[in-house]
């Protein structure tokens, strides 16, 4: 075989080499582009930490019904509930739903929390403040705690959306 | 060491005939040798992966439990198609590439031989790993070959084993991609450019820049898998904040453009083997090439398609909808293509020509159930029954597996100097035509039905077409052993006929392989050939 | 009460009879819904399209393989290409694909409309069975495979699966709803991903662990519905069916009157003191519809695959920590704490100590097993 050969096949299978680790990165990079993508068009309908205080104007004359769904992942041993199961809310006004989760073993316990809104493309509109949520909760063995979320439905959800579902699901995270 | 020594050293190796015995098979790094490998490998495989189905069949022949748990049944659907898949299909088409990629254009060798060996024991190792999950605590994996989270993270001891396995196969199709991507763009013959490059060429050139594409993308998803087993970390797991329907987007970026990896090559056989019959030049040769330039890049771009009730927003079920339908229009394209070609031809229905003709047949089948689901609303009744398990199956088993079949019973006696029986080759195309579809057939009624996929076992409504289907299945499967027969045969000596260099009737009015003498001698074109066919344009 | 739940219980018998086995059928159902009737008309619609193509594509191709075969003396022509034609045979599938997105469309937009719904029901799923929580009145119930079908799919039972009446496709507690009423649905998982599809509704959807998906029907006739999970879930995944039973409004009423009974049944009996007798006797019942199909029916378990429990360390060991594992689950074995009410979860975990070949003589009580169980959750309505 030709040396001139060798070279093109050697620049071929360098470019080809490269565009093997490209799609490899593209794969990794996929993770945070879905939480880009997700926020934007609520394919998941998960809220993402508000961090700047919002200052929106309450229209009185609109009602959203704001419903809060709890679960259980298996084998997470939490009594887990919402103190109100639906409230009705003026979009701008900023709504705190207060939740009690006890600890039912004699064991300490970890455990977070999953978010997910639906209908998906509303969760763009649903500013989660405060939400314990974000943070991983410890139980001592047999606590109960109150925990509180915080939102706000910014006024320019679109006017089809009557009613909104909050759900979260807690999993036992100990081990 | 220099790879400019290690060509040396192979130039050297060209002035021996092949190696004696056995060592010859495991250090050949002749394009023929190797493209015999791969394709014995994936007919064993073929058998493997049919008896899995069998067992699958057995199952489910009457209602009740009767031969298997649930478990291992679930196992046995997840083996048969990881191995059908990754074991048969792919490398029986690579196979093919390995043989008829350098006669096609006019090459002595693939551009990297030694890595062309490495890349058939890599495949080896991958599915025996694979295999070896069978015997492990907990056993094989058995949550689909979708390796869906969190069910797969449920696998036992397994897990790992099944995910390296995956690496493994993965760096052995990156390896054969790059080169035949490296073969196709630096050997071909002076006069051979790339719009006369031979049909299976063209297709072959975008499969592997799909590989190339999708493997990497596959290798990081079920590492990720990995990780979220063993190291903690939360990539599908909701409890760390992470999103199982993410690893399904994941997959199904690389397993929409994965099942055209399994049927473009099919589209390249069929466009060569049906000119040839038909007496006559490919209908519309450029439009094919850009069809199928257009289903490659269509791939990419549908995969959602897979996931419609997963609960995507509006915006995202209606773009994935219309984007799949628009497959419909490339791959109608070639479908009336094949039939121009044979249109006013002067048509002989050899072996060959019978599967290529069952294949636009049935695969025109699988295209319009295909289209049907694509309907995201009525997809909603569709998914996950057994009319989706019709629907690949059209695709795969009368289609990509026909074509294997044909492209044997096309190339054999090029490759071997032997003629097969035709006759038998007969005989096994109309059991394998008949069988197939009395296997698939009825998968479409229990689907509309009501019948799920992936169960062990169904009501009673269900009774009698899953009998039908698996009195078909093992028709087909037993008729298979036929075809086995056929090649050893074939490769004995077949019918003691001496076959023509051109093998069939005007052939080399087709390709360069046909110009050869018969059987190809163990080297080839060690020249450039300076006069290429003119049948393409 | 106790008259009442019986009314209930006959009004589900005459609901559930006249379809004791379903005659198999080629085509897609029609259903009961407006959607399931849209989603029958579309399908039959591009059916009809497919045929078409079919025909006319078919029809060239035999008519060339018939006519112009070298058999018959037919010389080939060498014609290879037209624009003209390749550029209709583009054209017109484009035509026809957009003539179907559009009705497509149509019925879209329509199944993801829940606006105005008239009640709720979250459905969660589990490996393997349904979970059902009516939010507005906070019935709450799981439905699972029927003892009869249960023991007829276990691997060389000896039943026949044609002597049981709907075979695989019958549950213990059938999700009831109202006909002519906008339900949605919510749907969870606590596992793994399943699907729940009932095919007269017209849709499936998938149930995701962390996730609320969303759906609605409003069934127009009263009846019998049945479906399956159509996500691979596990080892049980064909066995864990879905029955909906719609009934008239009044009946609806009825039967959710009841269901607050039973809630208060159960929970009567969680309270009281049982004998190791009473609760060995429950515990093998509950151990043949839970437990038997992984563990097998006489404890022996599959080697490599599923642990027996004769003789297990784990049963033969501390009280506290077998209870444990069975409330929380372990790898392939699903957490019972949350499915098993705690007189169902204290007899098995009593009967799989003193029967299967073991004789650890203890026994948990019902209220013990309560403090350790998830509380159910009880809704607190809101009418502000």
């Amino acid at each position: 075989m030709n040396v001139d050969l060798e070279q093109r096949n050697k620049k071929t299978v360098r470019a080809l080499v490269i565009l093997v680790f490209v799609m490899f990165l593209f794969a990794v990079a996929l993770i945070p582009l879905y939480d880009i993508l997700c926020e934007i068009t609520g394919i998941n309908g998960k809220t993402k930490q508000e961090s700047a205080v919002l200052d929106y104007k309450i229209d009185t004359q609109r009602e959203i019904t704001l419903e809060f769904i709890t679960s259980l992942g298996a084998g997470t041993d939490l009594a887990f509930k919402a103190d109100k199961y639906e409230i009705k809310v003026h979009p701008g006004e900023v709504v705190t739903m207060s939740f009690t989760a006890s600890n039912k073993t004699d064991q300490r316990m970890t455990a977070k929390a999953n978010p997910s809104v639906t209908p998906g493309p509303s969760v763009g509109y649903v500013k989660n403040t405060e939400c314990f949520c974000f943070d991983t909760q410890v139980f001592e063995a047999g606590e109960t705690k109150h925990l509180e979320v915080q939102l706000v439905i910014n006024p320019t959800l679109p006017e089809h959306y009557k009613r909104l579902t909050f759900g979260l699901t807690f999993f036992d995270t100990t081990n | 060491m220099s790879a400019v020594t290690a060509e040396h050293e192979h130039d050297d190796h060209h002035d021996h005939g092949p190696e004696k015995g056995l060592l010859r098979w495991v250090i050949t790094t002749n394009h023929k040798d190797i493209g015999t490998l791969y394709l014995l490998f994936a007919l064993a495989m073929f058998f493997v992966g049919g008896i899995m189905a069998l067992v699958i069949r057995a199952e489910l022949f009457e209602p009740g439990m009767q031969f298997v748990s649930p478990q291992f049944f679930n196992s046995m659907t997840t083996m048969h198609a990881l191995v059908m898949v990754f074991g048969a299909v792919m490398p029986a088409f690579v196979g093919f590439a390995n043989w008829q990629i350098p006669l096609m254009i006019g090459a002595p060798d693939m551009a990297l031989p030694r890595m062309n060996n490495m890349s058939f024991w890599m495949l080896v190792g991958g599915v025996l790993l694979l295999a070896s999950t069978l015997f492990m605590e907990g056993g094989a994996p058995a949550s689909g070959w979708t390796l869906y989270p969190p069910l797969v993270l449920q696998t036992g001891a397994a897990l790992p084993f099944a995910i390296f396995s995956v690496h493994m196969l993965g760096i052995s199709s990156i390896m054969g991609a790059i080169n035949i991507i490296a073969t196709i763009f630096n050997m071909r013959a002076p006069k051979m450019t790339l719009m006369k490059m031979p049909l299976f060429v063209w297709t072959w050139l975008i499969t592997a820049f799909l590989l190339i594409a999708i493997m990497p993308v596959f290798a990081g998803a079920v590492t990720m898998l990995l990780t979220d087993r063993f190291f903690d970390t939360s990539f599908f797991n909701a409890a760390g904040g992470g999103d199982p329907v993410l690893y399904q987007h994941i997959f199904w970026f690389f397993g929409h453009p994965e099942v055209y990896v399994m049927i473009l090559p099919t589209f390249g056989v069929a466009s060569t083997i049906i000119p040839v019959f038909a007496r006559k030049p490919l209908f519309g040769y450029s439009s094919m090439v850009y069809a199928t330039a257009a289903i490659a890049f269509l791939s990419f771009i549908v995969w959602a398609h897979h996931m419609f009730t997963v609960g995507m927003p509006m915006a995202g079920e209606l773009y994935f909808m219309y984007a799949t339908m628009l497959i419909a229009i490339p791959t109608g394209v070639k479908i009336f293509n094949w039939t121009a070609t044979m249109w006013r031809g002067s048509m002989t229905f050899e072996t060959p020509m019978l599967f290529s003709i069952a294949f636009v047949v049935l695969f025109t089948m699988g295209g319009f159930t295909g289209l049907m689901m694509s309907m995201a609303p009525i997809d909603f009744q569709y998914h996950d029954t057994y009319f989706i398990v019709a629907h690949f199956h059209y695709t795969l088993v009368p289609a990509s597996v026909f074509i294997l079949m044909a492209g044997g019973y096309f190339w054999l006696p090029k490759w071997t100097g032997n003629m097969y029986d035709e006759k038998l080759g007969k005989l096994h195309f109309w059991l394998s035509a008949v069988s197939v579809n009395i296997l698939f057939f009825p998968q479409h009624f229990l689907g509309l039905a009501g019948m799920p996929r992936r169960i062990p076992d169904y009501a009673v409504q269900f009774a009698d077409w899953n009998m039908v289907s698996s009195v078909g299945a093992f028709i087909f499967g037993f008729s298979q052993l036929l075809f086995l027969y056929i090649v050893i045969h074939t490769i004995k000596g077949g019918t003691g006929e001496k076959v023509s260099d051109e093998v069939w009737e005007d052939a080399h009015k087709h390709g360069l392989e046909w110009t050869l003498p018969s059987p190809v001698p163990y080297h080839t074109f060690a020249t450039p050939p300076d006069k290429i066919p003119t049948e393409h344009f | 009460m106790k008259t009442k739940q019986l009314f209930a219980s006959l009004l589900l018998m005459a609901y559930g009879l006249g379809t004791a086995q379903a005659d198999y059928t080629l085509n897609l159902m029609e259903g009961v819904t407006s959607i399931s009737k849209d989603v029958y008309g579309l399908h039959m619609l591009v059916l009809w399209v497919c045929v078409f193509i079919g025909i006319v594509v078919f029809g060239a191709m035999f008519y060339s393989i018939y006519f112009h075969r070298k058999s018959r003396g037919y010389q080939a022509a060498n014609f290879h290409e037209s624009t003209k034609v390749e550029i209709i045979w583009t054209i017109i599938p484009t035509v026809i694909l957009i003539l179907l997105a559009i009705p497509a469309t149509k019925v879209m937009l329509q199944m993801d409309d829940t606006k105005d719904s008239e009640m709720t029901i979250k459905v969660t799923g589990w490996q393997w069975k349904w979970e059902y929580e009516y939010l507005d009145s906070g019935v709450r119930f799981f439905s699972s495979l029927d003892e009869a079908s249960n023991k007829a799919r276990q691997l060389d039972s000896g039943i026949d699966p044609r002597t049981v009446p709907n075979y695989l496709l019958n549950v213990d507690k059938p999700l009831v709803v109202p006909i002519n009423t906008k339900i949605r649905f919510l749907f969870t998982a606590a596992d793994v991903i399943h699907s729940w599809w009932v095919p007269d509704l017209g849709w499936k959807k998938d149930t995701i662990p962390g996730y609320i998906n969303e759906a609605w029907t409003s069934v127009e006739k009263a009846g019998t519905y049945r479906g399956q999970c159509t996500e691979l879930c596990g080892k049980d995944h064909g066995f864990m069916p879905i029955v909906v039973i719609a009934m008239e409004k009044a009946d609806y009423e009825v039967w959710v009157a009841a269901q607050k009974g039973v809630a208060v049944d159960a929970a009567n009996a969680a309270e009281k003191d049982w004998t190791q007798e009473d609760l060995i006797a429950q515990g093998e019942k509950v151990y043949a519809n839970n437990c038997a199909s992984c563990h097998m029916a006489d404890g022996a378990g599959l080697a490599g695959t599923f642990p027996a429990i004769t003789d297990s360390a784990v049963v033969k060991g501390d009280l506290n920590a077998q209870v444990e594992l069975m409330l929380k689950g372990k790898g392939m074995m699903p957490a019972f704490g949350q499915m098993l009410d705690p007189v169902d979860f204290a007899a098995v975990a009593t009967f799989i100590r003193n029967g299967l070949g073991n004789a650890v003589g203890d026994s948990i009580q019902p209220s013990a097993i309560k403090s350790l169980q998830a509380a159910i959750p009880t809704i607190v309505s809101d009418d502000e």
